[in-house]
């Protein structure tokens, strides 16, 4: 009983603790996906591309690449692909770091029984 | 430096066989030479050279390994050089020139090589998987996984994966006739 209460509290404690390490803008369900998209595909991803994964407006999407962008977690690259002048987007180490806080917070409430 | 993986020094001798000038995929700008890479990698695989280490899944962004970025990401400097001690075998160099010819020396990859790459990579990997994909269906699925690509291109992605995946013995003494009293239609 004793070992299950200091289990108990050492569960919330974690979570809040792990809580704070996490940027709670960052932390919707777009930027998440955005981040972990440019974290698997390390190569940069078009905005043409991200348009029709995501399902979400033009708008929608710029806004959120720009926050992502002025934290430092995104780099907004201009490159010529063919003959055309485009942007790639890539995660940056702090956008790597962020994205396992994000993990390492989500681990902790997976122990959560629901 | 750690040592090079096998795979990895098989995808030098390919990109070296196809006299290809690339970029160091390292730099953020030279976006176009790892487009090159991963797909002619995955062409390459799937018409059944082996390079196991490469696993390829199907996103927006066409074919793509994360484990062959993580390997030109660590030998980048070995892609602007193409110095491999491997030679391909025979049947490596047929496949290889199949695709230098079919897609590399298509007039379209001139001046749509992005598009023209991501499209027939699409479409083959639709249809390696189900080869009994009908034109249309194989037109349909291409389009809505890359639906800011041209119809043009496309279809001429879907023509180009036809000619990658004919195989000598589709071609029947009946077909073989056929074509026969088609080509002498002028004479």
């Amino acid at each position: 009983m004793k070992q299950m209460i200091i289990d108990q509290k050492k569960f919330i404690k974690n979570l809040i603790e792990n809580s704070k390490k996490i940027n709670s803008k960052a932390f919707t369900l777009t930027r998440c996906i955005l981040l972990a998209l440019m974290n698997f595909n390390k190569d940069g991803l078009q905005f043409r591309e991200l348009t029709p994964l995501l399902n979400i407006s033009d708008g929608k999407l710029k806004s959120n690449l720009d926050f992502l962008g002025e934290v430092g977690y995104i780099d907004k690259v201009q490159i010529q692909l063919d003959q055309r002048k485009i942007h790639i987007y890539l995660i940056t180490e702090e956008g790597e770091n962020e994205l396992k806080n994000i993990i390492n917070w989500m681990e902790i409430l997976a122990n959560l029984e629901c | 430096m750690s040592e090079i993986k096998e795979d990895f020094k098989k995808v030098i001798a390919i990109l070296k066989h196809l006299d290809l000038n690339l970029k160091n995929p390292k730099r953020a700008v030279n976006f176009q030479t790892r487009l090159i890479i991963q797909k002619i990698v995955f062409l390459s695989k799937f018409m059944k050279i082996k390079l196991d280490n490469y696993n390829f899944g199907l996103y927006k962004n066409g074919p793509y390994s994360p484990s062959l970025t993580a390997d030109y990401y660590q030998n980048n400097e070995l892609i602007t050089t193409l110095e491999i001690e491997l030679h391909l075998t025979p049947i490596e160099v047929e496949v290889v020139d199949k695709i230098q010819n079919l897609v590399l020396k298509h007039p379209i990859n001139n001046y749509h090589q992005a598009d023209f790459l991501e499209a027939v990579s699409t479409a083959l990997y639709f249809k390696y998987y189900n080869e009994n994909l009908m034109d249309d269906e194989l037109f349909e699925k291409t389009k809505s996984e890359k639906p800011y690509i041209s119809d043009k291109i496309i279809v001429i992605a879907i023509n180009t994966v036809k000619k990658l995946l004919f195989k000598p013995e589709y071609l029947t003494e009946d077909i073989k006739k056929e074509l026969d009293l088609w080509n002498n239609a002028d004479d």
